[in-house]
C-alpha cells in the first residue's frame, strides 16, 4: 500500500486500509525528524514538512477524553446521538458512541460505520468498553 | 508609530428581524459612530468589516447610499471573531500611521438562515461525523466537570448572570432575567448544556470609529490588540483549558504592560456557559478549575471586584456572529467613558474585551482576538 501527493488533502476519509478479508486498520504518520504523529497520514510531516517518516499502525482501543450526548443536530439527523473524542496512542480521534460513555473510559475503534458503509468513508464509531456505574 | 484610540462606537439593536434589510440594520449605528467621533464620510480613510455569512462584499452592500465607498476597504471573516479581527486591523493601521480613522463594522444577519445551528465547513470530517458547535463546547463542559468539579449550577449560574445584565442594556436580544431553574430546565441541546446555556443568533450590527486621536470625552486608548488563530493539532489536548485563549491574553496583556488584576471590567467569549467559565481561567482572574467557585462567589457581578460581561455577554445580548466583536468593543469604550447607563461599572478605567472563533477539526478554538483598552 502506497500513499501519494492526493493524499496530502485527503483527509480523515484516508483513514482506513481494508486489506481484503482483514479488520480496518488506523495508520498515522510518524514523522522521523520531529517524531511527531499525524493523523490522517500524508506523506509528509504537517508541522515540520520533513518527508522522512513512515506510516505506523494507531491502537484500535483508547481513552474517552470526553464527550456528548447531542439532543439538536443538523436537519435531517436522527437525535440524540453520541459523539466523543478519544485518545489512541499520539491521536485523538473523534467518534460516535456505542454504550454508556465516561470521562477516562476505554474504548475500541471500528472504522465501518452500522449501515455498512466502506471503512475509507465511513465515520469512526468507539465502542465502550468500561460500562458506567449508574448515572453520570 | 501612532496610537489607536476607539473615537466612537455605536450598536443596532440585537434580534431576530428577517424584515430589517442590511441597510436598515447598518446605516443608523455607522451614522452614529462617525457624527459621534466629530468626523464626516469624507474623513474615512479606510473601512474594515467583520461578518460570518452575509459577504459576499458586506461593506459595500451593506454602506450603500453613504458616501462611504471608493476608498480603502477589507472584508474579512474569522467566524465568532470576525469584527475583533476587523478591530485589530484597524487598530495595527492607525498605530502604523497608515490611515488616520479608520471605520470598523461588525454585521450579521441570521435570521436569513431559517436554521438556528451556525453552518459550518461542510468538508469538515468532524462536522461530516456528525459534530455541531454546541457539542464542542458541551465536551469540554463534561471535562472541566470531571477534571475540576465544576457544577451544573455554576454553569446555569453563568447564564443567569448574563440575563440579569442583558435587562439592563437596550441593544440586547434577551431582556428577561431567568432564574437557575429556568435555566437547567430549559431544552437540552447537547449535554450538558440546556438552551438557556447557548447564545443565540439573530441579527445585529455595530460601528466604530479607530482614530489616531481621541474622540470627545474621556479618550479610549487601544493598549494591545493581539490575535491568532489556534493551533492545529491531531494529538491529544486538554479540553478543560482554553490553550488559544490564554496565548492571545498573555501576548495582550504584555503588550498593554498590565496584569489581569489590573483589569476594571471585561467583555468575554460566552457564546456557551462553559466559554465564560474557560475563558475566567485562561485571562488568569483566576487560577485553573477555580472558574464555577468565581461565579459562585459573585464576584463577575456588575458590582463585584471583576465584572464580566455587563452588557449580557453573548448569552443574552446574543450573537449575530459578526456583530459580537463590535459589540464587545463598545461595551467596554461605553463603561470607560461612564455611559453604561444602569449597567455602570464605578471607576472603570482599563477593560479587555476577548472573542473567539469558530471550530474545525483539529484545532481548540479556529481564532482568538484580545483588545486592552484603557482610559487616558
Amino acid at each position: 500500500m502506497s500513499l501519494n501527493d492526493a493524499d496530502m488533502s485527503a483527509g480523515a476519509s484516508a483513514h482506513a486500509s481494508q486489506p481484503p478479508g482483514e479488520r480496518p486498520l488506523l495508520l498515522a504518520w510518524r514523522c522521523g525528524a520531529c517524531d511527531r504523529t499525524s493523523f490522517p497520514p500524508r506523506n509528509r510531516c504537517p508541522w515540520c514538512w520533513s518527508e522522512d517518516g513512515g506510516v505506523v499502525v494507531l491502537p484500535m482501543e483508547g481513552e474517552v477524553h470526553s464527550f456528548t450526548t447531542i439532543h439538536v443536530g443538523r436537519p435531517g439527523t436522527t437525535v440524540p446521538y453520541t459523539v466523543a473524542y478519544v485518545d489512541v496512542g499520539p491521536v485523538r480521534l473523534f467518534a460516535r458512541v456505542e454504550g454508556e460513555p465516561r470521562i477516562e473510559a476505554r474504548g475500541r475503534i471500528r472504522s465501518v460505520g452500522p449501515s455498512g458503509e466502506p471503512p475509507e468513508s465511513a465515520p469512526l464509531v468507539v465502542e465502550i468498553l468500561d460500562e458506567a456505574q449508574g448515572h453520570g | 508609530m501612532a496610537e489607536a484610540y476607539v473615537r466612537s462606537a455605536a450598536l443596532a439593536p440585537f434580534g431576530h428581524t428577517p424584515d430589517r434589510s442590511l441597510t436598515e440594520l447598518v446605516h443608523p449605528p455607522v451614522v452614529q459612530a462617525v457624527r459621534e467621533a466629530g468626523l464626516s464620510p469624507g474623513d474615512i480613510d479606510a473601512v474594515v468589516c467583520g461578518t460570518y455569512v452575509n459577504g459576499p462584499l458586506a461593506a459595500q452592500r451593506a454602506l450603500s447610499g453613504l458616501g462611504l465607498s471608493n476608498r480603502p476597504t477589507i472584508n474579512t471573516e474569522n467566524a465568532c471573531a470576525s469584527s475583533s479581527f476587523a478591530t485589530s486591523l484597524a487598530a495595527t493601521l492607525v498605530r502604523k500611521a497608515v490611515y488616520r480613522n479608520v471605520l470598523v463594522l461588525g454585521l450579521e444577519q441570521l435570521s436569513q438562515l431559517g436554521t438556528s445551528l451556525l453552518p459550518l465547513a461542510e468538508d469538515d470530517p468532524e462536522v461530516r461525523a456528525g459534530m455541531v458547535m454546541p457539542a464542542v463546547y458541551a465536551m469540554r463542559a463534561e471535562r472541566h466537570m470531571s477534571v475540576y468539579g465544576t457544577t451544573r449550577g455554576q454553569l446555569a449560574k453563568v447564564s443567569v448572570k448574563s440575563h440579569a445584565n442583558g435587562a439592563l442594556n437596550p441593544y440586547a436580544r434577551h431582556r428577561d432575567p431567568v432564574t437557575l431553574a429556568q435555566v437547567l430546565d430549559s431544552r437540552m441541546i447537547a449535554t450538558p448544556l440546556t438552551l438557556l446555556q447557548c447564545s443565540s443568533g439573530g441579527d445585529g450590527a455595530g460601528a466604530a470609529v479607530i482614530g489616531d486621536r481621541p474622540g470627545e470625552g474621556t479618550a479610549v486608548r487601544i493598549a494591545a490588540s493581539a490575535t491568532s488563530a489556534g493551533r492545529e493539532t491531531s494529538e491529544p489536548r486538554e479540553l478543560a483549558r482554553s490553550e488559544l485563549s490564554s496565548k492571545v491574553a498573555d501576548e495582550a496583556y504584555a503588550e498593554a504592560g498590565i496584569a489581569a488584576a489590573d483589569l476594571d471590567v471585561i467583555e468575554l467569549h460566552d457564546a456557551f456557559t462553559i466559554g465564560e467559565i474557560l475563558a475566567y481561567e485562561a485571562l488568569g482572574l483566576c487560577e485553573p478549575g477555580e472558574g464555577g467557585e468565581l461565579i459562585d462567589r459573585g464576584d463577575t457581578e456588575i458590582g463585584g471586584s471583576i465584572p464580566v460581561n455587563t452588557g449580557g455577554g453573548l448569552l443574552s445580548r446574543g450573537h449575530p456572529v459578526g456583530a459580537t466583536g463590535v459589540a464587545q468593543l463598545a461595551e467596554i469604550t461605553w463603561q470607560l467613558q461612564g455611559r453604561a447607563d444602569g449597567r455602570q461599572v464605578a471607576d472603570a478605567r482599563v477593560g479587555l474585551t476577548h472573542t473567539t472563533g469558530g471550530g474545525i477539526a483539529g484545532y481548540d478554538h479556529a481564532a482568538c482576538a484580545v483588545h486592552v483598552l484603557v482610559a487616558d
